[in-house]
């Protein structure tokens, strides 16, 4: 309990003085309202006489609000004679109210919007910068469902739910207080119902919640079999199981009608049955008011507002149950936040940051993943490249090339051994300044939905026209740009063009060369381009102006060959190491896979 | 900034035309309306005439009294109700008609309540089973130029947002007719004076709330447009992570965030803006007509000789009626405004459900063979799996010819290879001869007979068409093995388990076959969900197999059971394999390679191979394309192949 309300008190933070204020304009807003009905009372007072005096000269009767109201509109004589006064004071009192209530209203959109807009943007920064080992485990639809449904739960929850919470309870104090002051009695009557039907809330609430759980499970089966139905719909209608599947289709439609209806039914007769006691309690008020003019305790007009206060705290009452439905929901989204919040980021600046110039050395490292600390995957891996070589890594899967360029861009920590980069220990050397001297293209690269160019430009806003043309056509990309209908300004992705798996490489290719990094690592990034154009693309990576240290991981020996050292892998560590010539002199692993690949020739 | 994109739908005028058929979901549930309106009645009387009545008849009885009385049980209420209805009851008398009418109420409004909420689920239910039904009967044509997430949408959520509104929005609709007509009732027969003068301040009402309804709606759709922006660009991000690591651009990412998020804020406010000006509104006019009421009646009350006769009583009764006329007609226009700001979804399911099949059979093959969903059965031909392309040509545009009249023979029993590079019409022929499509010209035969002359039902029952990417629906192993021939025995089910090779990892599993796959199967591997879809291919015992694609995006550890199981699953069918992995195909009885939509090479592995044309040449590339394990293993084979 402690931990949630600190954590939604949190959330407010730059926004609490508005809040405050917000919060304060309600009781405003709510006494000015009252006051406006109450001078409504004072103009029936006007007319109607108790023991054969008009009421409104007996201040007994008024009680101290009545009394205030008449004091400041010049007394009962001057009201007596200039009735319209009080038309002037309705009007004035409801005036007051709509100013504080359109004031808190847009202090509302404000707080609300601007709380909204903080837990989203720290909730997105935080998963951005979370480290990737966490990442590579976390499904992505949690993080969305996170970002989405429990930001809006909680947002709402904090903004909207606790103010009526408020309201609700701050009505009821003030319209209490103002009946106590003219008569107790009837203050008590006029909330006699509220604990009947917190009491009667308590018992149901559990029933209704548990109709409407399975009400909703069950249309997640609902949703969830069209869902399944259309994204199998050509397995469907292979195997002529359209029969079926509307058979099938309708049982889940039966199921969530029958209980979708005993849920409602339920609710319906909840909601009917508290009636009795919201309008018993209104009725009430204005019986026993009604018997207590008649006994000339109280005027007519003190009965009149009795009933209208009481309207308007039981209709609220009965809202708010549903605040304590809402506050379960908001702790379970504030169980899932805190859980990524807890989880630490990533400290990009930690360590040095200068301007690599490409000297890699890898020297016995070995890395095992979390989950599986008794197998490294990396074992006793050394190697030294100097800069501006190519090299290539060869090997079968699971072998450990990507693990290794993983290692080295330090998106995973090696457990033992020594990494250096220009002679510096790599533990030592900013993810930051990693990052931007070591860049990588992914085997299954991600474009953003954006256009070509956008993609291009996605980490120098305004890279010149020449830079992006010579990246393209080193990864001979820019023909086929040229060829979409709208160049690079084509929109890719789900609502654009949707390009082939070796065009995507090609884009993600150029988008990395773009950045110049002294070295870079490519992820068996050409396996989806045909071997014709591979050719193409090394040979043109050769003649570039910009020399970096290249990593290639591939299967293709043509591709190799031509580097100035292959590193083959076997089992997480380097098996052989050296130039095409001296692998083949080999007669290993490598030279195997080289006599499979060319034997036709 | 590119992130933000701005759609702007115009708000169009509510259109009776596209609500007609869509009202006639509503209409087909009648009697629920009748009751409903009933129940309707019975509450907004209560409401706006008979406790405002009783609240009156109250206050006059005591504004009478001088004197305080003592004595209850003698405490004599006139009361009057609408219509000119008038009698005398003792307070005790006068209480319990309050309290019974107050039960009869509530009872009512469980009714009004319920009901409506019944119309709604029978209207979604209606809605949801025949956009259900429609769907299945859909060409393959449809969902290629029809996105799947727009299908969804319109199935899973504008069915409930259009049922909603059709039932809530009608009753609501009437509801608020009710009210205002008993309040206008109760108003007009105490005083009709008053209320004619009240009244003029309707108008500022009934012109200013559609106004502000109209920019709420607008307002309120920018910002929604702007929150399904963050969360497509959310979506993006989170699912590039890796990408966004590897580059670096986490800052740049993280300022794209604050625009995105900004501009979601800025939105929304404005409609927030606009809303806390709306309501305070209504209550200022409230305000002014109460002062209205005071200022008319403070001269009248209590002084016959008034061109206006009024008392307390009446000035309570108008007091309390005023607001509430004015609430009443400001629910109006916004239940009008939520149709027309629904009536967009309501078109589009609309849309869905008229939407007529492209492919059909012809009314004498229904005739003969049933329809899609009620096949005759007895009258299927048994099939023998010969088949014949002849001529055929086709296109998925106009203008646009993927297959150029092919001509080919693949006779029963024999299996035959079909490579290409992508777009060369593979895929084509294979949806072709499944009848997902038909040949724009020329004919397909199947044992010797046009398939068109026979119903879809019957081909299809008959072939087993497996895709690239196995699909394993929410159920155990056995209903997804069974997924292939429904009524199939356990048998049947262990049996095709067992040619597959997969029958002892079932086994293994914790309830066997019984074990729950969700999820689409993720606790599976590739090669295990393909080998699952194989099962459930020959379950059905198929004359024709074909296989898509099927095993190229198998992880190498499954390639190996894979490829034993095809050659098990080929055995004595007449299949068509469209294959990357040329180690599936090397021993198949023919391949046959295409360009541009014509066959160029036709023979044998090894024939193909000694002509070193394009098979060869594809063959060799795509050999370095492949993952250095499969190379070794292929390799292997073809050795193997060639002792």
């Amino acid at each position: 309990m402690k931990k949630y309300l600190r954590f939604m008190f949190q959330l407010t933070e730059g926004y609490r003085k508005l809040y405050l204020l917000q919060l304060s304009l309600i009781v405003i807003s709510i006494f000015l309202t009252m006051l406006s009905s109450y001078t409504v009372k004072i103009v029936i007072d006007c007319y109607t006489e108790t023991n054969g005096v008009v009421n409104i000269y007996q201040p007994s009767l008024l009680g101290p609000i009545g009394n205030f109201i008449v004091l400041i509109f010049g007394g009962p004589d001057f009201i007596m004679n200039n009735k319209w006064i009080l038309a002037i004071g309705v009007i004035g009192f409801g005036l007051l109210g709509v100013g504080s209530f359109i004031v808190r209203g847009l202090i509302r959109g404000h707080v609300n919007t601007g709380i909204s807009k903080r837990i989203r943007l720290e909730l997105f920064n935080h998963i951005e910068r979370l480290p990737y080992s966490v990442i590579k485990t976390h499904n992505n639809g949690d993080f969305l469902q996170t970002c989405m449904r429990d930001e809006q739960v909680l947002r709402e929850f904090v903004t909207w739910r606790f103010n009526q919470l408020f309201q609700t309870l701050m009505t009821m104090i003030i319209s209490f207080t103002i009946l106590c002051t003219i008569e107790w009695r009837l203050a008590l009557v006029s909330i006699a119902a509220i604990p009947l039907l917190i009491i009667y809330f308590a018992f149901v609430v559990k029933k209704d919640e548990r109709l409407y759980r399975a009400t909703d499970d069950s249309e997640a089966v609902v949703i969830g079999k069209i869902e399944e139905n259309i994204n199998s719909i050509r397995v469907v209608k292979a195997y002529n199981n359209e029969r079926y599947e509307i058979d099938e289709f309708n049982k889940d439609l039966k199921d969530y009608k029958d209980k979708f209806k005993r849920w409602r039914k339920f609710s319906m007769l909840f909601i009917a049955s508290s009636d009795i006691l919201v309008f018993g309690q209104i009725i009430a008020t204005g019986l026993v008011g009604g018997a207590f003019t008649y006994f000339g305790d109280i005027t007519v007009g003190t009965m009149v507002i009795a009933t209208t206060y009481t309207a308007s705290v039981i209709w609220p009452v009965r809202e708010c149950i549903n605040t304590i439905i809402d506050y379960a929901k908001a702790t379970v989204s504030i169980d899932r936040m805190m859980e990524i919040f807890n989880t630490p980021y990533e400290d990009l600046d930690k360590g040095e940051d200068f301007e690599i110039k490409g000297d890699i050395e890898f020297d016995n490292v070995s890395f095992a993943f979390d989950d599986d600390k008794e197998n490294p995957v990396i074992k006793n891996l050394s190697f030294k490249i100097k800069k501006g070589m190519t090299v290539a890594f060869m090997g079968k899967t699971g072998s450990g090339k990507s693990t290794t360029a993983h290692l080295l861009t330090k998106l995973y920590d090696y457990d033992s051994g020594s990494i250096k980069i220009d002679g510096v220990e790599l533990k030592d050397i900013s993810k930051r300044c990693i990052r931007r001297n070591i860049s990588m293209v992914l085997q299954e690269p991600f474009l953003f939905s954006r256009t070509v160019l956008e993609n291009l430009r996605i980490k120098e806003k305004d890279a010149p026209m020449e830079k992006i043309v010579e990246a393209t056509s080193t990864a001979d990309m820019h023909k086929t740009i040229e060829g979409f209908s709208s160049g690079y300004d084509t929109l890719i992705g789900e609502r654009g063009t949707t390009l082939s798996g070796g065009q995507k490489q090609r884009i993600a290719m150029a988008r990395t060369l773009l950045n110049e990094s002294p070295i870079v690592i490519f992820d068996d990034s050409l396996s989806a381009v045909d071997a014709e154009t591979d050719v193409r693309i090394r040979t043109a990576l050769k003649h570039r102006q910009f020399k970096s240290t290249n990593l290639i991981i591939t299967h293709r020996v043509m591709t190799a060959q031509n580097a100035d050292l292959i590193v083959v892998f076997e089992n997480g560590t380097a098996t052989e190491i050296g130039t095409h010539k001296e692998l083949i002199n080999k007669h290993g692993f490598y030279e195997k896979i080289y006599k499979i690949q060319t034997r036709i020739e | 900034m590119a992130v933000l994109t701005e759609e702007r739908e115009p708000i169009k005028r509510l259109s009776v035309k596209s609500f007609s058929q869509i009202f006639k979901y509503a209409l087909r549930h009648w009697p629920y309306f009748i009751f409903v309106i009933l129940a309707m009645v019975v509450t907004s009387f209560y409401d706006a005439s008979f406790t405002p009545m009783m609240n009156k008849s109250l206050v006059k009885a005591l504004e009478g009294m001088t004197i305080a009385g003592n004595d209850l049980a003698s405490f004599n209420i006139n009361v009057e109700m609408i219509f000119g209805i008038n009698f005398d009851l003792r307070f005790y008398e006068f209480m319990g008609l309050f309290l019974f009418s107050m039960l009869v109420r509530c009872v009512s409004i469980f009714f009004t309540l319920y009901l409506a909420d019944l119309l709604s689920v029978q209207i979604m239910d209606d809605l949801r089973r025949e956009s259900f039904e429609k769907v299945q009967q859909l060409s393959f044509s449809y969902f290629d130029k029809t996105p799947t997430g727009w299908i969804l949408a319109r199935m899973q959520n504008d069915t409930s947002s259009v049922s909603d509104l059709l039932a809530w929005g009608l009753v609501r609709f009437f509801w608020t007719i009710f009210e205002i007509f008993f309040l206008l009732v109760t108003m007009f027969s105490t005083s009709w004076e008053l209320t004619l003068l009240i009244l003029t301040l309707s108008p500022v009402i009934m012109i200013a709330t559609p106004i502000f309804q109209h920019f709420l709606l607008k307002f309120h759709r920018i910002a929604r447009n702007a929150y399904s922006n963050y969360v497509r660009w959310l979506s993006e991000c989170i699912n590039g992570t890796s990408t966004i690591k590897t580059l670096g651009i986490e800052d740049n990412v993280y300022h794209e965030a604050s625009e995105v998020v900004d501009d979601i804020r800025k939105k929304l406010k404005r409609a927030m803006v606009l809303r806390s000006f709306f309501g305070p509104f209504v209550n200022l006019v409230s305000s002014l007509s109460i002062g209205l009421v005071i200022l008319i009646c403070y001269p009248n009350i209590n002084n016959p000789g008034a061109w206006l006769v009024v008392d307390s009583s009446l000035f309570v009764l108008f007091v309390s009626s005023v607001s509430e006329v004015y609430t009443q007609i400001s629910d109006f226009s916004e239940i009008y405004n939520e149709f027309v700001a629904n009536q967009a979804n309501a078109e589009k399911i609309m849309a869905l459900i008229n939407e007529v099949p492209e492919l059909e059979d012809r009314p004498d093959v229904i005739e003969k063979y049933g329809t899609l969903l009620n096949p005759k059965l007895e009258a299927y031909e048994p099939i023998e799996g010969d088949i014949e392309f002849k001529n055929v040509s086709f296109s998925y545009l106009p203008e646009i010819e993927v297959i150029h009249n092919l001509n080919l023979h693949i006779k029963k029993g024999t299996s035959l290879a079909i490579v290409g590079e992508t777009g060369s019409g593979k895929t084509t022929t294979a949806n072709l001869l499944c009848r997902f499509y038909e040949p724009s010209e020329g004919e397909v035969l199947i044992d010797g007979v046009n398939y068109k002359d026979r119903s879809v039902g019957w081909l299809r029952n008959s072939i087993s068409y497996v895709q690239q990417n196995p699909f394993i629906f929410t159920g155990t192993f056995r209903q997804n093995i069974a997924y292939g021939k429904i009524n199939a025995t356990d048998e049947e089910i262990k049996m095709a388990a067992h040619i597959v090779g997969i029958d002892k990892f079932i086994e293994e599993q914790k309830d066997g076959y019984d074990t729950v796959l969700s999820d689409g199967g993720n606790q599976l591997s590739l090669g295990q969900k393909q080998l699952i879809s194989f099962a459930r291919s020959i379950v059905r015992n198929p004359r024709i197999l074909i296989l898509d694609e099927a095993t190229s995006s198998i992880d190498t550890e499954s390639e190996a059971y894979v490829r034993g199981a095809i050659d098990k699953i080929l055995d004595g069918r007449t299949s068509i394999i469209i294959a990357h992995r040329l180690s599936t195909i090397v021993n198949c009885d023919r391949i046959i390679m295409m360009e541009n939509g014509v066959i160029i090479e036709d023979g044998t592995h090894r024939e193909l191979m000694a002509k070193k044309g394009r098979y060869f040449t594809l063959y060799m590339s795509q050999f370095q394309d492949l993952k250095i394990d499969t190379q070794i293993e292929t390799y292997e084979r073809e050795q193997k192949l060639a002792k």
